[in-house]
């Protein structure tokens, strides 16, 4: 357990802004004025989880063959702001399916449905701080009582990493798709550099021969160590 | 090399049931020490409407104030986390016990209190804020500090649950106005 971490504050344009412009709903959740954030031992320590079942990973082995879609492996690395990987952080992955649909209640569009793909997945970072999935590109899809929001490709990926303040909720994106530019939730991010690295990076080495497109993400989980590593 | 944290993006709408898993909103077992409680309330927007489809994550010290993972001598028994997925009423809810005093990390200690992540499709970064127990008499820097009004915002409702076990209540409100108050992270 990892007590010894500090946090320091985020950088300035690297978070989004709570109320984004294009996006109605964040205005009745944006929180007003907030506290000083407390640095006890509430806030230094955090949850550990147990091993989740090892096919978790695996979004695309369906009962009747493989999912639809463009194959993609990609390879979560979990670090600090050290670069210092994080072992046995729990990462949750879910997205939509090649036509855009995500199984799920709330997804009420009328979009194709992949029997052989599984919209969610599953994994503890090993200890280079790794989880691989096996999933696809998923496809775009329209935000319902807009006016024509569309959502680029993307992955949402969730961390648990060592302590309660560590804990992340993103999205990642595929580099050089034309709906990034329009996006009211990713361009909630004021910062070009930090949108940037929302970005999946393609990296052949990690692929699977061609079968899979390999693509890197490395999520940098708040905190580094109290006294400064040498490099 | 110093690294930069990523950026948050909003939790959603499908984040996927099959993530929760039965025991998700059990904080401690029915074995575990101290004064056991249904830790209960509603997430809500700025304009008293229910917030569905919301992740409330709630981490605590056991009865003794310790944390599990932290202190070797915690209970066994209190996982200390626990998360529950807001239904359509906004409702969440947690099987756990009261919280004992922690250290404040210094010499001081601090009055019970449940650590909230809310997590929400809208919510564009993840919102921390703390929940109370009622009925502590522990000096808290941080608690007797507040202003009435956002002290009372922050403090659970105790009672009686109709099935004889004790229900602390607490929703919590988003937005700018009159909202629950929450920490600049
Ligand atoms: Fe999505």
């Amino acid at each position: 357990m990892t007590t010894d971490k500090i946090y320091d504050p985020l950088p300035e344009g690297s978070q989004p802004k709570y109320k984004t412009a294009g996006y109605f709903r964040t205005g009745t959740l944006a929180p007003g004025g907030q506290m000083p954030p407390l640095r006890t031992l509430t806030e230094l320590t955090g949850p550990r989880f147990e091993a989740p079942p090892p096919v978790d990973q695996n979004l695309v082995a369906g009962v009747d063959g493989l999912a639809i879609g463009q194959l993609i492996r990609i390879v979560v690395r979990v670090v600090d702001e050290d670069d210092r990987p994080q072992p046995g952080a729990l990462i949750e992955l879910w997205q939509a399916n090649a036509a855009g649909k995500y199984q799920h209640p709330v997804d009420q569009r009328k979009a194709p449905i992949d029997g052989n793909f599984r919209s969610w997945g599953r994994g503890l970072a090993d200890d280079k701080g790794e989880v691989v999935f096996l999933t696809i590109r998923p496809g775009a899809y329209p935000v319902p009582n807009t006016d024509g929001w569309w959502r680029p490709p993307h992955i949402h990926i969730s961390a648990y990493g060592s302590s309660f303040v560590s804990r992340l909720v993103t999205q990642v994106y595929f580099p050089g798709d034309p709906l990034n530019e329009l996006d009211a939730i990713l361009q909630g991010v004021p910062d070009p550099k930090a949108r940037e690295r929302l970005m999946l990076v393609p990296d052949e080495s990690v692929g699977l021969h061609e079968e899979a497109l390999g693509y890197r993400f490395d999520l940098v989980l708040r905190g580094r160590a109290a006294t400064p590593l040498e490099n | 090399m110093a690294r930069i944290p990523t950026a948050s993006q909003t939790l959603g709408p499908f984040y996927s049931y099959e993530f929760m898993r039965d025991d998700d909103p059990v904080i401690a077992s029915p074995k575990a020490a101290g004064q056991h409680v249904t830790l209960k309330g509603r997430l809500l927007d700025k304009n008293g409407g229910p917030v569905r489809e919301g992740l409330i994550e709630v981490w605590q010290a056991d009865a003794e104030g310790r944390y599990s993972g932290q202190d070797p001598a915690a209970d066994p028994e209190v996982r200390g986390f626990g998360r529950s997925l807001t239904d359509i009423d906004g409702n969440f809810a947690f099987q756990t016990i009261i919280p004992g005093a922690s250290s404040s990390g210094g010499n001081s200690l601090q009055a019970p209190h449940f650590a909230v992540n809310v997590f929400a499709s809208g919510l564009m970064r993840h919102v921390t804020t703390r929940i109370y127990a009622p009925g502590s008499d522990i000096a808290d820097s941080f608690l007797d500090g507040l202003p009435d009004a956002a002290k009372a915002l922050m403090l659970a409702r105790g009672s009686d649950g109709a099935d004889g076990k004790h229900v602390l209540e607490a929703d919590i409100r988003l937005g700018d106005e009159g909202g629950t108050p929450s920490f600049e992270e």
